[in-house]
């Protein structure tokens, strides 16, 4: 399973790593919106998960969805901020779950798997 | 037929008595001379050396005299040789700035008084229909009418300042602060995943070291945001004061806090003393804009450049600073955004945001600009340049 990280905080990103890569993600990087949707261009076999924040330079968490969102509007967004104000536009743009900072390390490992069983299940039907 | 005359009513102006004791300087525009005489036979009726009058018949002199002297209220016909209706009302006010205006109307005309008196006009009086105690009042009750006003239009300034003030330190909380905690708990939480493990040594001491950079940010977000409401709720004096010595001190402050970085820095001057209109709180930009140029810069040797040189700007003479670094530069994008806050719109960098929005608010207080261009005009991955100007004190 593999998840790629948006976060432009250095120390924030790399805590990401350790905490997903501790359970057994394997993990890509991006440190702000725009790289994100070229990481995700170029990756040949999608993420199962994007962890997406909102506020970093040059596209924020919103606009870089919308874009990923665009090329498979099935990819799973899981939204990270610490302003909850962009929480009702995220999820309205397809994100699949809003996650305000801060939030306890399990809360998002369990996020990420819930959001994981719950696609096996309905591909499974 | 042109004419106008100056009289004052009373010039021996000894027993002064009423309301104020301040005499009060009339401007009357009216074109109809029997109008002009019963005003001021009124005037003469109450008037006891209060009021001052000076008339004009038609607008483009009113004008003229309005921006010459000062007036405490306007008496003003709306019927002019030169000007009619709400647009006679309209040209007074724009020159009128806080002095109250009252209309002077026609027994057949009221609507139109009304209309002026909800466009900005603060009473009419009916001609034909006024005797001296109503004039008199009238004019007392429009200065005050217009002095609350003018209250009203400052604390509502006030206000809204207020309210920016409030919704600026409430996104400092509701985003930063969460951002830090975020990193704190995130960072203990896996140090205590951790920590059994003896092989983990490494692993644990970045954790630790991560946590350290998160507390250092949070308490540099408070002490910034002190420093901006220091700004904010005094007016701060204003002084002259000098700079490069403040300049070396930020640089050698700034090698003590990187001791591991190999930083080269230049200063070239013009003078070897200047002195700017300013006060203590620019050495929080000088520091804000070092510690940015390391901070952003990836370089095994960091050089800054800061050039300083004499600008005119219209008629004043200003001083101007060039922090050029060779960081990683700033994207024509960001280029204003970077100096933004409290915007949600704002593509916000980390760690920068606070630092730099306090360094505008800094350099606004002293009638000076920042802004932020390429080293190399066109690539900004050479490095970036940042420009101030500030004010010197001759």
């Amino acid at each position: 399973m593999a998840v790629l990280i948006v976060e432009d905080d250095l120390s924030m990103l790399r805590l990401y790593k350790m905490m997903l890569e501790s359970e057994g993600f394997h993990t890509f990087e991006a440190n702000n919106g725009e790289k994100a949707v070229n990481v995700y261009k170029s990756l040949e076999e999608k993420p199962d998960i994007i962890l997406m924040d909102h506020r970093m330079p040059i596209k924020n968490g919103i606009e870089a969805s919308k874009e990923i969102l665009a090329i498979d509007n099935h990819s799973k967004i899981v939204f990270v901020s610490a302003d909850s104000s962009v929480k009702s536009e995220a999820l309205s743009i397809g994100a699949i779950i809003f996650i305000k900072k801060p939030f306890p390390n399990n809360y998002l490992i369990e996020s990420v798997n819930n959001i994981l069983t719950l696609s096996e299940c309905t591909n499974i039907v | 037929m042109n004419q106008s005359s100056e009289k004052s009513l009373n010039e021996l102006n000894t027993s002064v008595d009423g309301p104020s004791k301040k005499i009060i300087n009339v401007l009357l525009i009216e074109d109809n001379p029997g109008d002009v005489r019963l005003i001021q036979e009124l005037m003469k009726e109450v008037s006891n050396g209060k009021f001052n009058l000076l008339y004009h018949d038609n607008l483009t002199e009113g004008m003229q005299i309005l921006n010459q002297r000062k007036f405490n209220v306007i008496i003003l016909d709306l019927s002019l040789p030169d000007s009619e209706g709400l647009h006679t009302l309209e040209e007074v006010l724009k020159n009128a700035k806080d002095i109250p205006i009252i209309i002077l109307t026609g027994t057949d005309d009221q609507k139109m008084a009304l209309d002026a008196v909800k466009s900005g006009a603060q009473d009419y009086l009916i001609k034909g229909k006024v005797n001296g105690i109503l004039l008199e009042r009238s004019i007392f009750y429009s200065i005050e009418r217009q002095k609350i006003m003018k209250q009203l239009k400052h604390s509502e300034k006030e206000f809204r300042l207020a309210f920016h003030r409030a919704s600026f330190y409430k996104d400092i909380l509701a985003h930063d602060m969460n951002n830090i905690l975020q990193g704190i708990m995130s960072g203990t939480q896996l140090l205590d995943m951790y920590y059994c493990n003896t092989e983990n040594q490494e692993k644990l001491s970045n954790l630790s070291k991560m946590i350290i950079i998160q507390i250092m940010r949070g308490v540099r977000l408070i002490s910034n945001v002190r420093r901006i409401s220091q700004l904010e709720e005094s007016s701060l004096f204003i002084h002259s004061i000098e700079i490069l010595h403040l300049l070396n001190k930020s640089n050698e402050g700034l090698k003590a806090a990187f001791p591991q970085k190999n930083i080269i820095i230049h200063i070239s001057s013009y003078k070897t003393q200047i002195f700017l209109q300013a006060n203590e709180f620019i050495q929080d930009i000088f520091d804000n804009l070092l510690i940015n140029a390391v901070r952003h810069n990836q370089n095994n040797q960091i050089e800054i450049q800061v050039k300083i040189s004499e600008e005119k700007e219209h008629t004043i003479n200003m001083v101007k600073l060039e922090f050029i670094d060779n960081g990683k530069g700033i994207e024509d994008l960001r280029k204003d955004k970077i100096f933004l806050r409290g915007n949600r719109e704002d593509k916000y960098i980390s760690g920068m945001g606070l630092g730099l929005s306090l360094v505008v608010k800094i350099v606004e207080s002293y009638n000076g600009k920042i802004w932020v261009e390429d080293k190399v005009k066109g690539d900004y991955t050479m490095g970036s340049n940042f420009i101030l100007l500030i004010p010197e004190v001759i």
